[in-house]
């Protein structure tokens, strides 16, 4: 992991250096390749006028010396000649030449050049004097060469200065194309930054948290909704296992408190009856709670291997007549609900179904039960047979009494689940009730369906979904 | 002798609980309800110690700790008896305030300790026990009789401790064994019939120490 976090140049970061240098490198050439075409041009601009002004002087010196009375006049006009130009930086140096085009001599004062100098072959040509560039004209001509030189390196310092405008105003640019790209480039990749210190938040801990789909160029926005639809799908993942694991915690806290109560009770009194005196009633008081809370357990465990046994064979499937199995139930709770002062009504009909006659007692038993329990004096339960809208057949058992609120109807099939958060034993069971009846009818594919409003009552639909009338 | 307020909605557990602390020598009162029990502690906030479960219809323990501790000053301690024993649940309980916690199923001896522990750490445990002519000091673990100091050896002392703190029951050979030699004696049984022999002859306990046939022996007060 660390070597990878070692310095990766941001995308941003990345295009710009690579623009500022290829800019810097751009202008760099730009500037030296204008100097120097500047620079060439100027020297060609001076040779011409170099060219001309030789040419000038020339002629000047054959026109002044077409009337030439003696040699020590031609002298004199050279010297005067060198002298004068030499006043205007200009460089000259005549060699006299004889008759056969020979060049026989020229006099010191025939030159301005310095002492040393050596004439170049060619014309004409750049060359230094005195550390001086120079161009250096060479005119042959009938009875004399003139060298002439014109100091030029004003050019060269031209050049230099040149050079040294451009570069400043070249950095000048640079440093304003470094200022805005920088910000124009960190604006732009602001929402991928703002996207990743989003993530970060959400891998943190918040978990509601969604990136903002509106900020950024078009890659950025698609990535922001990408990236929201997976939060959402692990989001919903997440609730799930979370809804299961506290299911499951619930399941085992129940069957604890199931097991653990009666088998306080046995060993406590057992245990208390060992160890100190106690009163013949009081004896028979423990032994008798002793035996009764070990029928709860035997119980227990007795709708556990039900439960467990259903889960593993397939009960019987015979046609079984509605009728007989709810005359048979209400029989059996018609006392129940009288000595309670609840009505307990039963409408007969025609109707059968493929079932486990055993079983299918055992349900409408079990839902009979709990509502015969769960309605008050004076209210009624009733159980009746129909066709649901599909054509299904449906059996159901409805009461008028103290309902289930919407958070515990989600719970209540759970095995070992109390709507009694205290699962007091007054009026209430294990909690195995419903999630065994829910196993019976997973066995023969019918559905058990509640509605329930608090404080009116409750009804509970049994609908088997292989039946079509 | 402590008085000591039960809330269990359970009522055979509720019985139980009465009966044996009542045994070693507490004054308890029972209720199943958690609103009748905030009434009775409105009512009398002279409670000693107060043992709740923590699943009770209407209120919950939590609750009702909660009152307990706002509403009487100076606060007394508070036991949660519960069969909810995962980590997370003991946890939170003593995290949120209570003493102790003591979860189903408890053996008897198990609870006398623990209640007995919580008193003395709220100085509510009589430091001194007195019966016939003998006088018991637990701290300087000292005992009199007649007014005269009776020096008992270590382990003398130790089981007559053990028997007067768990007054009432009888207690195995076995267990009185590995409550005063702990559990990693190799000794025999008879260590502890000598010791008793010499603990009545000493203090006089022939009719206060009794042998329980095929049990043990039991203090009786």
């Amino acid at each position: 992991m660390k070597k990878e976090k070692r310095e990766k140049l941001k995308i941003w970061q990345k295009t710009y250096l690579l623009t500022l240098a290829l800019f810097l490198f751009c202008i760099c050439a730009v500037v030296f390749s204008l100097a120097g075409y500047s620079n060439r041009k100027n020297i060609y601009s001076e040779l011409d006028s170099s060219s001309a002004e030789e040419y000038y002087i020339a002629s000047s010196y054959i026109r002044d010396t077409e009337n030439a009375q003696s040699n020590e006049y031609r002298d004199n006009l050279v010297r005067a000649y060198v002298k004068h130009y030499r006043g205007e930086g200009i460089l000259l140096c005549f060699f006299e030449k004889n008759s056969d085009g020979q060049v026989v001599r020229s006099t010191a004062a025939a030159s301005s050049f310095p002492a040393d100098t050596v004439f170049p072959d060619e014309s004409p040509v750049l060359a230094k004097i005195d550390g001086k560039k120079h161009i250096i004209i060479t005119d042959e001509r009938e009875d004399f060469r003139l060298v002439y030189a014109r100091d030029v390196s004003f050019l060269d310092d031209e050049l230099r200065s040149l050079i040294v405008t451009f570069a400043i105003v070249a950095l000048a640019v640079s440093l304003i194309l470094a200022f805005a790209l920088y910000f124009i480039l960190r604006k732009l990749s602001l929402p991928l930054e703002q996207l990743r210190s989003t993530a970060e938040r959400i891998s943190s801990g918040e978990r509601g948290l969604r990136a903002d789909e509106e900020k950024g160029g078009a890659e950025v926005v698609s990535l922001g909704v990408s990236f929201n639809r997976m939060l959402d799908t692990v989001d919903s993942q997440i609730d799930e296992l979370e809804a299961n694991a506290a299911e499951k915690q619930r399941l085992v806290d129940n069957m604890a408190h199931e097991l653990r109560t009666p088998l306080t009770v046995i060993h406590g009194y057992a245990e208390y009856m060992t160890m100190s005196d106690q009163s013949e009633e009081e004896r028979l008081d423990m032994l008798g709670a002793i035996v009764s809370e070990s029928e709860r357990l035997k119980n227990l465990s007795e709708v556990l291997l039900d439960g467990a046994w259903l889960r593993r064979s397939s009960p019987s499937c015979e046609r079984v007549a509605l009728d007989d199995v709810i005359s048979e139930c209400c029989r059996r709770y018609e006392n129940k609900a009288k000595e309670k002062g609840v009505a307990l009504i039963c409408a007969m009909c025609s109707l059968s179904v493929r079932a486990d006659a055993l079983l299918l007692s055992v349900l409408l038993s079990n839902l009979i039960d709990n509502a015969v329990k769960a309605t008050p004096s004076g209210g009624r339960v009733s159980v009746a047979a129909g066709k649901e809208e599909d054509g299904c057949v449906c059996l159901g058992v409805s009461d008028t009494g103290r309902g289930i609120g919407k958070e515990e109807l989600l719970h209540i099939t759970e095995p070992f689940f109390r709507v009694d958060k205290a699962r007091s034993r007054a009026e209430g069971g294990t909690g195995l009730g419903l999630s065994l009846c829910r196993d019976i009818c997973a066995s023969f594919g019918a559905d058990m369906r509640f509605s329930s409003v608090l404080g009116e009552g409750t009804q509970v639909k049994i609908i088997f979904l292989g039946e079509k009338l | 002798m402590a008085k000591i307020l039960i809330v269990e909605d359970e009522k055979n557990i509720r019985e139980l609980l009465k009966k044996n602390l009542s045994t070693v020598g507490h004054i308890c009162t029972t209720t199943g309800d958690g609103r009748d029990a905030k009434s009775i502690l409105s009512d009398d906030p002279g409670f000693d110690l107060l043992i709740f479960d923590v699943m009770l219809p209407g209120n919950d323990g939590f609750e009702l700790l909660d009152f307990a501790k706002t509403t009487i000053s100076p606060p007394p301690p508070v036991i949660f008896v519960t069969a909810k024993t995962s980590l997370d649940d003991r946890l939170r309980g003593l995290r949120y305030g209570a003493d102790d916690y003591i979860m189903k199923p408890f053996e008897i001896l198990e609870l006398i300790a623990r209640v007995d522990v919580v008193l003395r750490r709220y100085g509510k445990s009589a430091n001194v026990e007195q019966f016939d002519d003998i006088s018991i000091d637990f701290v300087s673990r000292k005992v009199l009789r007649g007014g005269v100091e009776v020096p008992l050896k270590p382990k003398e002392y130790a089981l007559l401790e053990v028997l007067v703190r768990n007054r009432n029951f009888a207690l195995s050979r076995d267990k009185l064994l590995s409550l005063v030699w702990g559990y990693d004696y190799e000794g025999d049984e008879r260590t502890v019939d000598v010791h008793i022999q010499q603990l009545r002859m000493k203090l006089g306990l022939h009719n206060r120490i009794k042998t329980v046939y095929k049990i043990g022996y039991r203090f009786e007060m």
